[in-house]
């Protein structure tokens, strides 16, 4: 006896419930489907439900792939946002937090205006000094909007 | 357990991801719904589309699906609803279209479209008569068994109390009524279909 059907026949009548396996095995054989629909139909027709066995349909690995392929879509609609959200995200960190450090340097008593004088200040603070004047450049170059990407190549 | 809580446990499972309950409520529910289609739509390979489009909007809106409404009746609004989407765009390209095809409801009837044709009634009237007559043949147990599930609706514990028996074999009687029955439905529509066919 087939177990597999006995099982079918008892989750019809909600008296089994089937593992997520079991029910993808039945969906993906096209005899389980026909025989699921069969008992239904059987069952329809004991009903008396409305139903038209002349139709001869089946919309089901259609409207399978449909969704999938609908599904691929919003997945590659959704990939490029984010990506790109993260990109200008990433900047407007980098940007914020040389904002801050520049203040911070500028508010510094005594402290020498632009980088050229950084290395001979010895009161500015521990964070700024450990700045190459390049790196400070090129996080001046966030600031003004001229590069927002990271890790692209350096503006000539 | 009920068809209307039955349904709702494969709904919860496409809800929670679970694509493979969604095939199965496609597969359970196509038949009637293109029976429903072919009301309003004459063409088969059109009955097909719009069921299938009925069936990915369902899957769409199925997220807000709570389960007020029968699974059945809240598909049966969206087929039916498609299939009339599907008149009225068919006549906003066609001229065949004409006041006289408009419904009571003011949506466009197909022509054609005739439900229940002298063909169609037969065919489901030689279905029902295969399946009582299988249902006849059965062993009295097994017959009891279904008659008790189909008919009266009752759970497998209950019936089991009724015949007195253990759970499992009214288990195996349903299952094996169902199989008998299943054998006659198989031969009535391979030969219509072969009859279509050939």
């Amino acid at each position: 006896m087939d177990k597999q059907s006995e099982q079918l026949s008892a989750f019809i009548d909600g008296e089994e419930t089937l593992c997520a396996q079991t029910l993808a095995a039945i969906a993906q054989d096209p005899q389980r489907r026909e025989q699921w629909r069969r008992y239904h139909l059987a069952r329809d027709i004991l009903k008396g439900s409305a139903t038209d066995v002349s139709i001869k349909i089946d919309v089901t690995a259609a409207v399978r792939e449909q969704i999938e392929r609908e599904d691929q879509v919003v997945v590659r609609r959704f990939v490029p946002q984010w990506s790109k959200a993260h990109w200008v995200t990433s900047g407007a960190i980098a940007a914020s937090v040389l904002m801050v450090m520049i203040q911070f340097w500028q508010a510094e008593p005594g402290s020498a205006q632009g980088p050229g004088a950084l290395a001979e200040n010895s009161n500015a603070p521990v964070l700024s000094a450990q700045l190459s004047p390049q790196a400070l450049s090129r996080l001046q170059g966030y600031v003004s909007g001229e590069r927002m990407v990271p890790n692209a190549s350096p503006v000539q | 357990m009920s068809e209307a809580k039955s349904d709702l446990a494969l709904v919860r499972r496409v809800q929670a991801g679970e694509k493979a309950a969604f095939d199965l409520l496609v597969n359970k529910y196509q038949g009637r719904v293109a029976a429903l289609i072919s009301r309003w739509v004459r063409e088969p390979a059109d009955v097909a589309d719009v069921a299938q489009e009925a069936f990915i909007k369902a899957y769409r809106g199925l997220a807000r699906f709570r389960g007020d409404s029968a699974f059945y009746t809240w598909l049966y609004r969206i087929a039916v609803n498609t299939a009339k989407n599907h008149l009225a765009s068919k006549a906003s390209r066609s001229a065949e279209f004409t006041a006289d095809t408009m419904g009571e409801d003011g949506y466009l009837f197909d022509q054609q479209a005739d439900h229940d044709t002298p063909e169609r009634m037969l065919a489901t009237e030689q279905l029902r008569a295969a399946i009582h007559d299988s249902i006849a043949k059965l062993p009295e147990d097994l017959r009891l068994a279904l008659t008790l599930r189909e008919h009266e609706g009752m759970s497998y514990e209950d019936i089991a109390q009724v015949m007195s028996c253990p759970i499992g074999t009214v288990r195996s009687r349903i299952f094996r009524a169902r199989e008998a029955i299943d054998s006659q439905v198989q031969q009535v529509i391979s030969e219509r279909w072969r009859g279509e066919n050939g």
